[in-house]
């Protein structure tokens, strides 16, 4: 019999989508680990996370500065040594920036995990932060900084966020030649003492998890800050946003970029899971409305999307394309089509199906392999989501329906709040 | 170590199998052995477009993307000198649904001229969204032409110019997908928690009747070496200065390609390589500064790249790099500092390992390069590498006349 091409193969509804089984332990000094095990390699992860961001600085820059600095030297390593010591081991040691916590990680193989520890820990609670180091920070940002005003892109979201935050909210302000210039050997040395403790710190571990090495970071990270304290959190200012249309002049530029946003909830809200179905109909994924009608049948632009950023006190959802300046206003006008559109008129639930079947597909792909699915626990933990269960969150995602999608559409996209930042020549 | 077992169905098409019980996705990759050096000069950028256009439906599944949004899956593909890649991941369950789609992708796409005409524009906004509204944007075009006269690698993969992309019309479109997309060109990954009996099964169902191909008689001309270095300074407007020097390097399925791998990482992969160490950190002559291989299929470039501090000039730049380069020449790698490089790689081969899109996504490119099994013989080609390799390495690839230098001057 030949095979009929134009019948389509069975597909099945993806179900059972869970995390996989983690463990917690608790270190020596109270410190939270917790442990996904998986040997299908010799790699090995350890992430650890002060629960300390923007929010916490006395100085504008200092988290990131300080988190960027810590591996530039200890009491009994410098940083010559640490770096030595990190690639000797053939291992990685990063910390990715984040806004709102602190992030470290440990990547390589297991053998060599043991010997990694010592100095992580004493990096970890006596850095020295040298001034020439420092320096040199500064000056890396500031070239880097220069580069990157030039990219219509990275002026259109840093000004969005400002706007849309307020200048004067933690995640609102934007970097500048003169707030790295000022950070001080003093901030660093304040900032570490004042948050780095065991109150704001837990650990991720992730791979091949051998026991010595469980017992080995008992030893070291689990004697860390011990006893120590850190003030309460401060509370986070309101967000101050501004409505309205913002142009910003980006001479000899070829191509524009438009940024337009919604203020929304933040991560734990009820709301998130339907809100996410919302994000990815409209240009969440290639095959959003957004993507579909402005990119690939009209062809005015390589990349249209909307995304959802998450906030401790709050979140939004934005939309943003880079194109040539003709496209800008064509471009403009269907954005806020397809936005009445979900506000007026219920998606189908063929559309909505594949949109699920699509997150959840996506859901399930982020958890291949015990690194990348830790990744997800981790980052649920950071942003506070422990007590809210995966399972339930994905069941969530798969009951949405297109009354709900359009309910959440008229609840956000408000008519007159929002913000627009446009990048022009 | 990825173990894997092979077919060759009679049209033609290598079929490479994975199998791993411990994940919940499925990967399927198929890999075209057609990249930026098979096009026309006066036609560049072309397999690139073509890949945009292997989206637009095929010839009994109109609607590539809906089919696997609904079936969970996420794909995407990319295009480099020497090949195109699709790769697919999906719920395991569903695997079928890929081997459907990719299988009618490869018998017969829908080349219908306003996917064309919408693909051109999208591609055309492509170029100037990467290449030329960014500073150092033009970079590759640069390089590429700087270091290549003969060999199609003078153009880069997005193409010379926009004009190129917007003058493709329907004819050389067909004629493209008729030479270059068919089973004989072509490799199919198929990876997941599935038996190989139940993947063999698939794959002879989906693809055994699609026709074969002609073969391909693949000539590329070769680059002669260089008279002697070669000096630019780009035009282009860019914030801070910036020095790319560059030198031949050996082709990927080259022996000689581990040696001067390893160089590249001794150089910059880590803080307390010689660059980073001695050139950001010990002294502050460099604010960036990295050195890595293209691997191309056909020998390619050792780049350096920096961006100096304030107070160094694009001229002393290049003699510090250049003094650095002539340290290893000269002086033979400690045993312990080799080693550390040697750590490093067995690392990094171990972490590709790590989820099943790249494992499959490896396999196909190390088949491409002739065979798979090299991807399992990486990690012992470097564990070998010797002390007198390495110095013989940067003496043969790092000569002074084969080099290319392009300076970009800061505002």
């Amino acid at each position: 019999m030949s095979l009929n091409r134009r019948r389509s193969p069975r597909v099945s509804t993806i179900s059972g989508v869970k995390l996989p089984d983690s463990e917690k332990i608790f270190l020596d000094n109270g410190l939270p680990v917790t442990i996904l095990h998986g040997s299908e390699t010799e790699a090995l992860r350890l992430d650890i996370c002060f629960n300390v961001g923007r929010q916490h600085e006395h100085k504008r820059m200092v988290a990131r500065a300080t988190a960027s600095m810590l591996k530039e030297g200890s009491s009994q390593y410098s940083g010559k040594a640490f770096a030595e010591k990190m690639d000797t081991l053939g291992s990685s040691w990063e910390s990715p920036v984040q806004l709102d916590y602190s992030h470290f990680s440990w990547l390589g193989l297991s053998r060599f995990g043991m010997e990694a520890l010592p100095v992580i820990a004493d990096i970890l609670e006596n850095p020295t932060f040298p001034t020439s180091e420092i320096h040199a920070f500064v000056q890396r940002n500031v070239a880097r900084l220069k580069v990157e005003l030039t990219k219509p892109d990275v002026v259109g979201y840093r000004t969005f966020t400002a706007i849309l935050l307020g200048e004067n909210h933690p995640f609102g302000w934007n970097s500048n030649q003169e707030i790295f210039e000022d950070l001080t050997k003093e901030d660093l040395q304040k900032h570490h003492s004042d948050w780095y403790s065991t109150e704001t710190c837990q650990c991720f571990l992730s791979g091949n998890v051998p026991l010595p090495f469980l017992e080995m970071l008992n030893k070291t990270v689990g004697q860390l800050f011990k006893g120590k304290k850190s003030p309460p959190s401060p509370v986070i200012p309101k967000v101050n946003p501004t409505f309205g249309t913002t142009e910003i002049k980006l001479p000899g530029t070829l191509q524009s970029s438009l940024h337009i946003g919604y203020l929304t909830g933040v991560r734990q809200h009820d709301d998130y899971p339907t809100l996410l179905v919302l994000n990815t109909i409209l240009g969440g994924f290639f095959g959003s409305r957004l993507m579909t009608n402005i990119r690939e049948k009209l062809g005015y632009t390589y990349h249209i999307q909307s995304n959802l950023d998450t906030y401790p006190d709050m979140g939004s959802l934005w939309i943003n394309a880079e194109l040539s300046p003709d496209y800008l206003n064509p471009t403009r006008k269907e954005i806020f089509k397809e936005i009445n559109l979900l506000k007026n008129k219920p998606v189908s639930t063929s559309f909505l199906k594949m949109v699920k079947s699509y997150l959840i597909g996506s859901e399930l792909n982020a958890l291949d392999g015990t690194l990348q699915a830790m990744e997800v626990i981790r980052e649920r933990a950071m942003e506070g989501l422990e007590k809210i269960d995966y399972a339930t969150e994905i069941e969530k995602i798969n009951s949405v329906s297109p009354f709900q999608i359009q309910e959440m559409a008229n609840k956000y996209f408000s008519q007159d709040n929002f913000t627009e930042v446009r990048v022009t020549p | 170590m990825i173990s894997y077992e092979k077919m060759v169905l009679q049209n033609g098409l290598t079929v490479l199998m994975h199998e791993d019980k411990n994940t919940p996705i499925a990967s399927i990759s198929v890999l075209y052995k057609v990249g930026s050096r098979d096009e026309h000069p006066e036609k560049t950028g072309f397999a690139h477009l073509f890949e945009h256009l292997m989206f637009g439906g095929s010839i009994n599944i109109p609607d590539y993307d809906g089919v696997m949004q609904r079936a969970g899956g996420e794909n995407n593909a990319y295009t480099n000198h020497d090949y195109t890649h699709f790769f697919t991941t999906l719920p395991a369950i569903n695997i079928e649904t890929a081997l459907w789609l990719e299988s009618d992708r490869m018998l017969e796409i829908m080349l219908q001229k306003e996917v064309l005409d919408v693909q051109k524009k999208v591609v055309v906004e492509e170029f100037y969204e990467t290449c030329l509204n960014l500073p150092y944007g033009d970079v590759w075009h640069e390089l590429s032409s700087l270091n290549y006269e003969k060999h199609p690698y003078k153009w880069p993969t997005i193409g010379v110019h926009p004009s190129h992309i917007e003058r493709a019309n329907l004819t050389d479109v067909k004629k493209f997908y008729n030479k270059y997309y068919h089973p004989g060109n072509a490799i199919l990954v198929i990876a997941g928690p599935i038996s190989i009996k139940r993947m063999k099964e698939l794959a002879m169902k989906w693809f055994n009747d699609i026709p074969s191909g002609k073969t391909i008689k693949k000539n590329y001309s070769l680059e002669p070496p260089k008279k002697e270095a070669r000096h630019k300074q780009s035009q282009a407007e860019v914030p801070v200065d910036a020095i790319y020097m560059t030198f031949p390097c050996p082709a990927r399925a080259d022996k000689a390609f581990y040696a001067v791998d390893l160089l590249s990482d001794i150089f910059s992969n880590g803080p307390s390589s010689r660059l980073i160490h001695r050139l950001t950190r010990e002294n502050k002559y460099f604010n960036h500064i990295d050195c890595y291989v293209t691997g191309d299929f056909d020998p390619g470039l050792i780049v350096f790249e920096g961006r100096p501090t304030e107070k160094i000039s694009l001229q002393d730049a290049e003699e510090i790099i250049s003094k650095e380069i002539n340290v290893l020449k000269t002086q033979l790698i400690e045993s312990t500092e080799l080693q550390k490089w040697k750590n490093k790689a067995e690392s990094t081969l171990v972490l590709s390992e790590m989820g099943i899109q790249s494992k499959s996504m490896n396999l196909g490119f190390f088949e491409a390069l002739g065979n798979a099994d090299l991807m399992n013989a990486e990690s012992d080609i470097y564990q070998s590498l010797t002390a007198e390799e390495i110095q013989q390495a940067a003496q043969v690839w790092l000569k002074d006349d084969q080099k290319s230098v392009l300076t970009y001057k800061g505002k």
